[in-house]
């Protein structure tokens, strides 16, 4: 273990790193650069492969093939990109390859705020693409987790075959904090499953129990087709409405059975609370200064901070929802996650939004104010 | 800050609208050259008299905010995209003058297919593309046109030519096209080569005054934040470095050969707009259909067989002849993987109020013009219902007793007597229309007129249908 001071970009960077990622295709683009930049440099002293492309389509475009072929890759954007990014997303969904995507958020839409911290992807993250499919999202709140989430977000990409999204925010990316940093062998790493059948028995899509089908890497030996059409089993396109079902319904199964496996959330100050601050990411830093000045004032409230968007931790914020006086969602936008937590708890406990969308980073007195309307 | 002196009036006086305190200096760094393109392009814009119509296209990029300096109108493109935003404002309006102006990684990363593309339709616009080998605004990073060994903050190590390629010389690239009027690479380097861009930034937009077509001048420029050395030694930069591997040329200019562009105005006449849309054609009554059973005034009808066999034109065909009618009808067509060779099949129903439900799972009438599709429907029709099969295809016949079955050879008599497979689906339409008596067969002709593209097959296909009608028993 080492101590070490660097901003979040860079902790993504050294994340992917250590998670055995060593394909990184990208374009430059503020406030998520420092993330290209510094794997230009480190890429290359571990025969990884860093190509900087003309434009966000082809740099996603990239991982997929990079991940196809076996190697573990990585792209990061923020707004502007990750809009580009969305067709290839989709592909990812469709065709089930292992692959991160960071995503540095500004302010939006369009070009937008590029230098201002802001949280306004948390729907795209989830919906971005068009079409049914599912998507793991997860976001940090400080730089050891941008660190540690990288790693997740790798380890959750080869385990369940599909793409995951690193949401960041500016105020994550380019903070700098001291952090823990293992050494290689040190945190757990896993890589996809790969076919132990004959390759002519190789079926690149198959039911597996687990939803999860093996994958080979292209040249391994087992010839197999990838399309973005809806394929059966075999990876070959089809039309068959019964089959199209059940390989969506084989989605589904997948993230049921992953869900619980890859929803983090922290509680605080939950034992005797009365109010709950729901937030993810920077906002979650503020919370938790707010949170202490109310109960300084003698309120009785407690902190949720999700570090899994998608899925969304429903279940878990129902549990602890049950006789609460209220629910404030702290957010960097108009209202996203918001929309989730009132599904999530229904009509029993009041759920109000303390939103920030004018650029500037969220300061407690944005929570505080709105506890007091309870 | 660079200081632009004796602004021209293609500037702003005071550039209020600059957030910095500064109102009098760009945003650009000390011995940037952005400064000194802006200020040629004002100063042309001043002398050709142009500014009221003319419209900038700001790239992403450290030329983002064009809109503090340039008295005129402005739009600010996704990166990439200027010149795709600029060919849109051109064609609504051409007499507008329309300036794409651009960075490298703007231009030709990003922007890369759409730069060509409008160079290559010769869009009427001046496209000033600002070559600084670098990614300025982002902080430094390799452009598609950092040359060879350049250290940048994303090649660290230099660029290598067998990891990101050689850098790209646009303005030869573009030259290649057929379409672009003139093509000329220039120089901010020192006062001989800034006056050499100066006359190309004019010409450009002479060219576009002159409507003469498409014009690119790609100008080498510093930036000496992004090179990392001081504005005095980034000329020296540009001559040692950029210089070598951009050569300054005229590489296209055919501007005398080129004929003008003539500019056609949109068209407003109502009574032409009118014949365009065919809405001056005058409406027509028709024979009231007789149907011959309570289910054929309202019929849900399915088509299906191999794509290719005039499935869908028959659908469409009864659907049009029944609308003319005075029906209601929806028709929905629905195919396999191929447009082609594939099976295929359409829904159509016809109703005389309001139809809720367009898709025809339980038909009254199923026309099955190859054997799987009779074997995938045959069971869904309704009791009393009618099957037409095509007997040279459907080889095994209809086992259900509770429906009506009309079988003829229809592809056999259209080969032998009408020399042409091609009016099965007319023949059948006659035996259809005479076993059912649900549409006259002169709303049917009509709908031939408006569906049969090549007019000499209008009356072959009547042809056809006049023979189906004996067919229909
Ligand atoms: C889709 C998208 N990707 C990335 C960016 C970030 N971005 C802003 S400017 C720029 C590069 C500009 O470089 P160049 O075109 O050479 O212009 P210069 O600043 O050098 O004049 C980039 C990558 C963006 N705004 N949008
Ligand atoms: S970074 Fe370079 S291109 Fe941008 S303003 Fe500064 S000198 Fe000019
Ligand atoms: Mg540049």
């Amino acid at each position: 273990m080492i101590k070490k001071m660097m901003h979040g970009n860079e902790a993504c960077a050294y994340g992917a790193i250590i998670a055995g990622c060593r394909f990184f295709a990208g374009y430059p683009i503020t406030p998520s650069s420092e993330i290209a930049e510094e794997l230009a440099v480190l890429l290359p002293q571990v025969e990884g492969k860093f190509i900087q492309m003309e434009d966000e389509i082809a740099s996603m475009a990239a991982i997929l093939g990079a991940s196809l072929n076996g190697i573990k890759s990585l792209t990061a954007t923020s707004g502007p990109g990750f809009s580009l990014k969305q067709e290839n997303i989709g592909y990812a969904c469709q065709t089930e390859i292992p692959c991160v995507i960071v995503n540095v958020q500004r302010g939006g839409p369009s070009t937008g705020s590029p230098t201002m911290p802001s949280q306004e992807d948390f729907m795209q993250s989830r919906w971005g693409t068009h079409g049914d499919h599912f998507i793991v999202v997860l976001s940090p709140s400080s730089v050891q987790e941008t660190f540690d989430l990288t790693v997740k977000s790798f380890n959750i990409s080869e385990k369940y075959r599909t793409p995951v999204i690193l949401l960041m925010d500016e105020i994550v990316g380019h903070m700098t904090e001291k952090m823990i940093l293992p050494e290689p062998g040190e945190i757990e790493i896993i890589d996809r499953k790969k076919p132990s059948v004959k390759p002519e028995d190789f079926r690149p899509y198959e039911n597996t129990e687990d939803g999860v089908p093996p994958m080979a890497a292209f040249g391994s030996g087992y010839r197999h087709h990838v399309t973005g059409l809806m394929h059966d089993e075999t990876g070959f396109p089809t039309n068959n409405s019964e089959i199209i079902q059940k390989q969506k319904d084989r989605w589904k199964k997948k993230f049921d059975l992953a869900r619980d496996t890859v929803v983090f959330t922290e509680l605080t100050d939950a034992e005797d609370m009365e109010y709950l601050v729901f937030s993810y990411g920077s906002s979650a830093r503020c919370t938790r200064k707010a949170v202490k000045i109310a109960r300084e004032n003698g309120l009785k409230v407690g902190s949720m901070k999700a570090l899994t968007l998608w899925p969304f931790p429903g279940k878990e914020l129902e549990k602890v929802s049950r006789g609460l006086k209220g629910i404030v969602v702290a957010e960097m936008n108009m209202g996203q996650a918001i929309r989730e937590v009132e599904r999530a708890v229904g009509k029993n406990v009041k759920v109000l939004g303390a939103n920030r969308y004018d650029g500037e980073s969220m300061h407690p007195d944005d929570i505080l104010s709105v506890i007091e309307k309870f | 800050m660079g200081k632009v002196l004796r602004k021209p009036k293609g500037f702003y006086d005071i550039f209020f609208r600059n957030p910095s305190p500064d109102k009098k200096s760009t945003h650009y760094c000390p011995g940037c050259g952005h400064g000194i393109v802006h200020k040629m392009i004002a100063e042309a814009i001043e002398d050709f008299g142009i500014a009221e119509k003319t419209i900038w296209v700001s790239p992403v990029g450290c030329s983002v905010f064009g809109y503090y300096y340039f008295d005129c109108g402005h739009q600010q493109a996704p990166h990439g995209r200027a010149p795709a935003v600029a060919t849109g404002i051109k064609r609504a309006k051409p007499d507008t003058i329309v300036i794409s102006y651009q960075g490298d990684g703007d231009l030709a990363a990003i922007g890369g297919n759409e730069i060509l593309h409008a160079a290559n339709r010769g869009e009427g616009i001046s496209v000033f593309f600002v070559n600084n080998s670098i990614y300025g605004m982002t902080g430094g990073q390799m452009a598609p046109t950092t040359l060879v060994g350049q250290k940048t903050t994303t090649s660290p190590y230099g660029r290598n030519p067998a990891n990101e390629g050689h850098p790209l010389r646009m303005a030869e690239l573009i030259s290649q096209l057929e379409a672009p009027v003139y093509v000329e690479r220039v120089s901010l380097h020192d006062t001989k080569n800034r006056i050499k861009t100066r006359q190309a930034i004019r010409k450009a937009l002479q060219l576009q005054v002159d409507n003469k077509g498409f014009s690119f001048v790609e100008i080498l420029s510093q930036c000496p934040s992004g090179w990392k050395v001081s504005p005095v030694d980034s000329l020296k930069w540009i001559e040692e470095n950029q210089l070598p591997y951009f050569p300054v040329n005229v590489f296209k200019d055919v501007s005398s050969e080129r004929e003008k562009i003539k500019i056609k105005e949109p068209l407003w006449d109502k009574s032409k707009i009118s014949q365009a849309l065919e809405l001056d054609i005058e409406s027509k009554s028709y024979p009231a259909p007789k149907p011959l059973k309570a289910l054929y005034e309202e019929p849900r009808i399915k088509i299906a067989g191999f794509g290719g066999q005039g499935i869908l034109m028959l659908g469409v065909l009864l659907a049009e002849a029944a609308m003319l009618t005075g029906k209601e009808v929806t028709w929905i067509p629905s195919y396999g993987p191929e447009m082609r060779g594939g099976t295929a099949n359409c829904h159509v129903v016809i109703k005389n109020g309001k139809i809720s439900n367009p898709s025809v799972d339980k038909p009254d009438i199923l026309i099955a013009m190859n054997q799987p599709s009779l074997e995938k429907f045959e069971k869904d029709v309704a009791t009393g219902g009618l099957i037409i099969i095509d007997t040279t295809l459907v080889k095994k016949g209809v086992s259900r007793k509770d429906v009506e079955v009309l079988a003829k050879p229809f592809s056999d008599i259209a080969d032998k007597e009408l020399k042409s497979t091609k009016v099965t689906n007319s023949l059948i339409i006659g035996a259809l229309i005479g076993k059912t008596g649900m549409l006259d067969k002169t709303s049917l002709f009509d709908a031939f007129k408006i569906h049969i593209t090549k007019e000499n097959l209008i009356d072959i296909n009547k042809k056809a249908l006049e023979k189906g009608l004996t067919l229909s028993q």
